[in-house]
């Protein structure tokens, strides 16, 4: 298993020089010349020329490159801020804790609503319960994060009073950005519980449990839903990857002073390093998601970790 | 197989006409995607004559009008300019589904032939095109999208490339993995051996065979497109105001949320309406297709 | 159908399947019963209602779909349609143990063997976790599965190793009853003689009544004491396994003889029934099997026959055997010609299952 893992770990290697190397050669493409962009507006072009050099942008586009990826690989260089004149690697290590709070919270809210009402539907199939569930989940997957985030904001700070609607400092904070962001994966994992364990529900084992004897209680917690954690766990995976990525917005909404917000701070101001910086970030945090989810899924299924050492004892 | 290959042509297509009036009598059954053909039928007619529609022009500004709440003049009310939301959000709505329907477009026929290209000839072909979408996809969607768009600049045409391109790598691997499945079937060995084209192939035999996925995903992915576009445009980085589009509107009524609560509701409440209809209608799509659910 | 000592007794039943907007009439008034220690083969053809009854018994019908409509089942005299789910609970697995169809599916993937023996035990017994783990064990070595694979998933067994696990979990909680739907059914020739041998074996070990399901004539001449002959969600012949094949009463039944294709003589092409299984949305009228039948009348198609007994242990229901009521109790069917090779036909049939033990 482990040395799964560590497999899994280096077949990353190659993704993510690649991940890195198609941002970095999209945003060389940018129109404009970073130099001046640094320079500012009205610097004289000697100035210009003379940042031009120091910053390596005469050198061959492979050349910059190579530079770039050796700085993130031997000192985690992500390069300057073109704003700040910090590393871009002390912005987003400063940012991360933030978004990665969000992200926590809303996962954390989306399992605890999403999952017991899928759990429900499911065992209650077609009943009115089910179908009021179902078109609930419906429509929360189908709310824009910036719409309803604004809407309870509107409600919860606006008219309530009870939440703040900015700031990031208590976990009061934390609450209408989590569930604005948690909502549609709170949606997703309902909808997933539900058709998942409608097919475990199907099975031929469930009827040998049934036959056993066991209360229905027992048969859908320790046979049903066990059987349908796999795709289950997949969503709830995809989700907490999708929502790293979707903090941007709602970091922007609820002014969190997260990565998102520190991308879309540097896409108005044109801060290519910083945007590479975050999206080369997200994207390995993206990856690493998944890596966990194929170690847990090889948990939850025998089939899978079976195959697991199988492929050890080949290589052994 | 094969002898399916000699049937009159006539019968096939009888087959063919029977399943997809099937699929549809089965979709009509379910009353949530009814629901949503319904509200997406709206939107489109809205979009197509927005310009009759529209009691004002989504452009022209009033100030005298401005910051009026919904009422008979102004049904949606106006803006912090006194334009009329109304009409900026039929306008908008032409804006949204045109980039939803377009990037998809995009996505189904770049992702669609790079799948059936790599299935097809698999080997090195195949490898170097699965490598290049797993890359495509170990980066979140949104992001890929954004990092396009500050490459490209924001315009409509760009904000369409960005969304459909984060699109593309759940069209190949549908394309592909039905390629894979079928390429080895008689009927394709028999084609193949009459000298049949690899391209017509592909088109004739291959692609119809992963229709249904395709149409469910697409429907979903509209929905999805448009999401992003509108997320994009709410952050800065889509379509920027004075444009109509939703997102766009959100971002201007996100400073009035305290006293104007209602010019950001409306766009919002479109999105939203958008969204749920596609879905409604790509679920719909996909039980009425699902040849599990067939009896 | 009166003696008191029956361990199970199904009279009348009915179960109702609605699919598509249809009912599916898939038990139709059926009696049956069978005694302590008896082993009785319930024979029919796919979708005769044979597995409809099993679930029925043990009350687990697919849910909502399907419903007992009507009949009732007497277990030790108490019918177990008026339990409360409490009460049927403890019956299932304890009193009433089923074996399904097909063992690929029916374990759960997840769990470890001897964990699916152990939560048998534990719903039914009380013993500690030590006691739990080393009766699952000691079940395994029953069935012929070594101890150290207690710890092994289901993927890991083939086949008929499965459907063993699957009857060490049955037997485990030593049931009353045994019903066996098709165990054999989706194994190999070769394995299916293995695991047919391992039931025997274990029936007479445990001492208990079974009800095997199969539409394989073979196996009930192996294994059973008595036979029923489903047809159409009915029992359409009811006697001893010998009564059945010496003196097949039913045209049904004998159809089913002559289906089987005999290794002694030499045989154009397979004898195949008449027509299709009935649509059971829609039974014929009079005698369900009339439009199949080679001997039906007019009055078949209009009228039901009722239940006739040929003898103390045999029943048939066709009107082919109402003259013969009238106080005679030998066969009704003295042809010479159908009863010499009724009479012969066990034997042929056996060959195949013998060969390929051998």
């Amino acid at each position: 298993m482990i040395r799964y893992v560590l497999k899994r770990i280096l077949a990353l290697i190659p993704i993510f020089v690649a991940v890195s190397f198609v941002i970095f050669s999209l945003l060389q493409l940018t129109p404009g010349d970073p130099a001046s962009i640094v320079a500012g507006t009205g610097a004289p072009k000697e100035a210009v020329e003379q940042l031009r050099e120091e910053m390596g942008l005469n050198d061959p586009f492979l050349v910059r490159y190579f530079n770039y990826l050796k700085g993130i690989v031997t000192k985690f260089d992500l390069g300057t801020s073109y704003e700040t004149k910090t590393p871009v690697t002390e912005r987003i290590l400063t940012a991360f804790p933030a978004t990665l709070r969000l992200a926590l919270a809303s996962i954390l809210f989306a399992i605890v609503v999403g999952l017991p009402i899928g759990i429900i539907s499911a065992t209650k199939q077609y009943s009115v319960l089910d179908n009021t569930f179902m078109v609930i989940a419906l429509i929360g997957i189908s709310l824009p994060v910036f719409w309803s985030g604004l809407m309870l904001i509107l409600l919860f700070s606006v008219k309530l009073r009870w939440l703040p609607s900015s700031g990031f400092s208590t976990i009061r904070h934390l609450i209408l950005p989590g569930i604005t962001l948690g909502a549609q994966s709170a949606a997703m994992i309902t909808r997933m519980t539900r058709s998942s364990m409608l097919d475990v529900i199907r099975q031929d084992y469930i009827r040998t449990v049934r036959a056993k004897g066991l209360p229905e209680l027992g048969i859908t917690f320790s046979h049903v839903l066990r059987n349908a954690l796999i795709p289950i766990v997949t969503v709830i995976g995809l989700q907490f990857g999708q929502l790293i990525g979707g903090a941007v917005l709602t970091e922007t909404i609820f002014s969190i002073p997260g990565i998102g917000r520190l991308m879309v701070q540097a896409l108005k101001t044109r801060d290519y390093p910083v945007i590479l910086g975050s999206v080369l970030f997200i994207s390995l945090l993206f990856c690493l998601t998944n890596l966990v989810i194929d170690v847990v899924y090889a948990y939850l299924d025998p089939k899978i970790k079976a195959q697991y050492s199988r492929e050890r004892g080949k290589k052994a | 197989m094969i002898a399916a290959m000699f049937l009159p042509q006539k019968r096939q297509e009888e087959k063919k006409y029977s399943f997809t009036r099937d699929t549809l009598k089965r979709l009509s059954r379910n009353r949530l995607a009814m629901a949503g053909v319904v509200i997406l039928a709206i939107l489109i007619l809205g979009a197509v004559f927005a310009p009759w529609i529209a009691p004002y022009d989504y452009a022209e500004q009033n100030i005298e009008e401005a910051y009026m709440s919904p009422c008979l003049k102004h049904p949606f009310g106006t803006d912090e300019f006194g334009r009329d939301i109304f009409s900026r959000i039929l306008l908008g709505a032409r804006l949204s589904l045109v980039i939803g329907f377009i990037a998809v477009a995009i996505a189904i026929v770049v992702g669609g032939l790079l799948g059936a290209v790599a299935g097809y000839f698999q080997k090195a072909v195949d490898n170097v095109i699965m490598r290049f979408i797993d890359i495509l996809m170990s980066i979140p969607q949104l992001l890929l999208a954004i990092a396009i768009t500050a490459t490209l600049g924001s315009s409509l045409i760009n904000l369409m490339i960005a969304v459909g391109v984060a699109a593309i790598p759940g069209y190949s691997r549908i394309v592909r993995a039905s390629v894979l499945s079928v390429r080895d079937q008689e009927f394709v060995e028999a084609a193949r051996a009459v000298g049949t084209s690899d391209f017509k192939i592909i088109m004739k035999h291959i692609l119809p065979n992963c229709l249904a996925p395709i149409i469910v995903k697409a429907t979903l992915d509209v929905a999805i497109c448009i999401l992003s576009a509108a997320g994009m445009s709410f952050i800065g980085i889509g379509l920027q105001p004075p444009s109509p589009e939703w997102g766009a509107m959100l971002a201007d009524a996100r400073y009035y949320i305290r006293d104007f609560s209602y010019m950001a509701l409306f766009p919002g409440l479109c999105i939203a309406l958008t969204i749920f209809s596609l879905n409604v209608l790509g679920d719909g799509l996909r039980d009425a297709l699902d040849p599990k659910l067939r009896d | 159908m009166s003696e008191k000592n029956n361990l199970l007794e199904i009279r009348d039943l009915r179960v109702e399947y609605r699919s598509g907007g249809r009912i599916v009439h898939a038990v139709n008034g059926l009696d049956l019963s069978i005694g302590e220690g008896e082993t009785l083969g319930f024979v029919g053809e796919t979708g005769a209602g044979k597995t409809s009854t099993a679930l029925a018994v043990l009350r687990i019908l697919p849910q909502p779909l399907s419903k007992v409509t009507g009949g009732e089942i007497l277990f030790r005299g108490k019918n177990l349609l008026e339990h409360d789910n409490k009460t049927m609970r403890q019956i299932r697995g304890k009193e009433i143990a089923m074996i399904f169809q097909d063992p690929m599916t029916s374990l759960d993937p997840v769990k470890r063997v001897s964990d699916q023996i152990e939560e048998m035990l534990r719903l039914h017994e009380n013993l500690s976790r030590k006691e739990l783990r080393e009766r699952a064990l000691q079940m395994l070595e029953v069935v012929g599965i070594d101890r150290n694979r207690g710890n092994d998933y289901p993927h890991q067994f083939s086949g008929g190793m499965k459907q063993r696990v699957v009857i060490a979990m049955a037997l485990s909680c030593n049931p009353a009853l045994l019903i066996a739907d098709e165990p054999t059914t989706a194994l190999d020739v070769t394995i299916q003689a293995q695991v047919l041998e391992l039931m025997k074996k274990l029936k007479e070990q445990y001492r208990m009544s079974m009800i095997m399901i199969t539409h394989d004539l073979g196996i009930v001449a192996e294994i059973c004491d008595n036979v029923a002959i489903m047809y159409a969600g009915q029992v359409v012949e009811y006697g001893t396994v010998r009564e059945i094949y010496r003196n097949t009463a039913h045209p049904y039944t004998q159809a089913l003889f002559d289906s089987i294709p005999s290794l002694t003589e030499d045989q154009e092409e397979l004898k195949m029934i008449q027509g299709l299984t009935p649509d059971p949305t829609a039974i014929p009228t009079g005698c369900a099997f009339h439009p199949r039948c080679p001997y039906a009348t007019e009055r078949c198609a209009r009228e039901a026959p009722k239940k006739i007994k040929l003898s103390d242990t045999h029943t048939v229901r066709c009107f082919r055997h109402e003259e013969s009521l009238s106080g005679e109790r030998k066969s009704p069917i003295t042809d010479e010609g159908t009863g010499e090779k009724t009479a012969s036909e066990p034997q042929n049939h056996h060959s195949p299952v013998k060969g390929g033990r051998a």
